[in-house]
């Protein structure tokens, strides 16, 4: 039985990682910087997931703790799934970029970038001694093609750095692993639901763009948000053997935003 | 004449760079880590317009900031700004794969490379803002085109350098101001070896620093007035996409 772990599991995004993985079935550990909501999360979901912890994913010795204590209880991890991030816990305030603090782009770049390094890192080793396994990190639209920021995107020029970054990252990852017997892969949502701001409340925002200059609020050419589920089957293809020839990819989830 | 202030000047790419807009007459703050360095650039440009040198470590965020003063106040303004600072093997370090490259190397490259730009932009863009003018070229990576082996972190560094500049255009638009990245290949430097330098592009050579100088150079000039958020692939076709 394969075991992969995800972090970011109780975000909107990771959530629905997690849930298509066990469908596929696959035994999840999910890891999230708030604990609790893992831990209800992972009663949600069911018996698929077989643990859940607390975990920030800026820090790279909790990470390759978490990474060995599920290697030893629920071992031999074969997947990653990277699901941390968003603006939540970074605080991170609006404006343009001459108006913002290096202590803002360190906290970016912390949660957005280095923290995908530390968790590849950290699983990496697992999925060499195995032999075999994959990883999919979520980079972002904003990581394929930079763009005028959306009225209400925060931090853009940096986040997307952060995000191309990721791409090219699990690029070089999918060079060195590929040999082991190893994948990489990324997805790029676009304008996502999270757990703080629900389809709903973005079809609201939008309505509210709308108004203000028309055609600012446009969902994607799809009509449409992305779900949580949206991302949750494309990291869910990439992990599974289908994907056995796909490596190095950067899997568009935006639908239609981000044409490159 | 306008002023450019070029990052990372001593290093062979800054050279040519240097040489390159010294050619077109522009005036030079040259600045870098290693001052000595950027000195002996100078005296070898044998330029006819100014050059001052400028000892700067682009990771300090304070110094950045002290510097785009002096040298706006030294020369009347900044026009231009070339990020050149940054590198892997240059900064001593060596190529690892992600499972064996401590924390440490990938947060050198990281801070170095992709910090010390939003450093150095975060710093002179309030200037060309006032001056309601200016252009500022970063000089990136083939390597930040596609994720190399062994340089994932040069390769993530160098790739948020080409979509922080994209997602750029449009504030830099509004003060005045265009921004553009290149992307030289596997290039020429004063640390190689006889050994380095074995991947060989399409057009059968590394990039030279006069290859780099001279793509500055014209997106720098008024030919280039209506490039901006552009990445120019200077590698010779190693990065094909």
């Amino acid at each position: 039985m394969a075991t992969a772990i995800v972090t970011g599991g109780a975000g909107a995004i990771g959530r629905a990682c997690a849930a298509a993985l066990v469908e596929d079935g696959w035994r999840v550990v999910l890891a999230d910087i708030d604990g609790a909501e893992a831990e209800k999360v992972a009663s949600d979901i069911g018996a698929g997931v077989v643990a859940a912890y607390g975990l920030d994913v800026t820090d790279f010795a909790a990470v390759h703790d978490i990474a060995a204590r599920a290697q030893a209880r629920h071992g031999p991890i074969t997947g990653l799934v990277t699901a941390a991030g968003g603006g939540r816990n970074i605080a991170l305030t609006n404006g343009p970029f001459i108006e913002t603090t290096p202590d803002e782009w360190d906290r970016n770049i912390e949660v957005h970038l280095n923290a995908v390094y530390n968790s590849c890192h950290a699983v990496l080793p697992l999925l060499f001694e195995a032999g075999k396994g994959a990883i999919v990190n979520t980079a972002s639209g904003a990581g394929l093609r930079g763009g005028p920021p959306h009225l209400r995107q925060r931090h853009a020029s940096v986040y997307s750095a952060c995000k191309a970054g990721v791409i090219a990252l699990t690029q070089a990852i999918s060079q060195e692993a590929g040999p082991k017997g190893v994948r990489a892969n990324c997805i790029a949502p676009g304008r996502t639901e999270t757990r703080a701001k629900p389809i709903e409340e973005m079809e609201r925002m939008q309505r509210e763009e709308e108004a203000l200059k028309p055609g600012s609020g446009r969902a994607s050419p799809l009509g449409r948000f992305g779900r949580g589920r949206d991302m949750g089957d494309a990291a869910a293809f990439l992990m599974s053997d289908r994907a056995g020839y796909i490596t190095g990819a950067c899997l568009d989830v935006t639908g239609g935003i981000r044409l490159h | 004449m306008a002023t450019a202030l070029i990052t990372g000047a001593a290093s062979l790419i800054g050279e040519g760079i240097a040489r390159a807009l010294a050619r077109d007459g522009w005036d030079l703050a040259l600045t870098d880590i290693n001052s000595q360095g950027a000195e002996e650039v100078a005296k070898r440009l044998a330029a006819n317009s100014r050059v001052e040198v400028r000892e700067l470590d682009v990771t300090d965020h304070g110094r950045v900031k002290q510097v785009v003063g002096e040298t706006a106040r030294a020369f009347g303004a900044v026009d231009a700004l070339v990020n050149c600072a940054g590198g892997l093997r240059g900064l001593g370090l060596t190529r690892k794969p992600v499972a064996e490259m401590p924390p440490e190397d990938w947060r050198r490259i990281i801070d170095t490379n992709l910090k010390g730009v939003l450093n150095a932009v975060h710093c002179t863009l309030p200037v060309m803002k006032d001056q309601g003018s200016g252009a500022i070229v970063s000089i990136a990576a083939s390597r930040g085109l596609r994720g190399a082996a062994g340089a994932a972190h040069y390769s993530a560094a160098k790739a948020g350098i080409i979509l922080f500049t994209q997602t750029m255009v449009l504030e830099c638009a509004g003060y005045g101001v265009r921004i553009n990245t290149i992307a030289p290949g596997n290039a020429d430097a004063r640390w190689k070896g006889p050994d380095d330098g074995a991947t060989v592009a399409p057009l059968g050579r590394p990039t030279s620093e006069d290859d780099v100088g001279g793509a500055v150079r014209w997106l720098l000039s008024p030919e280039a007035s209506h490039v901006t958020g552009a990445c120019i692939d200077v590698s010779g076709g190693t990065t094909l996409h």
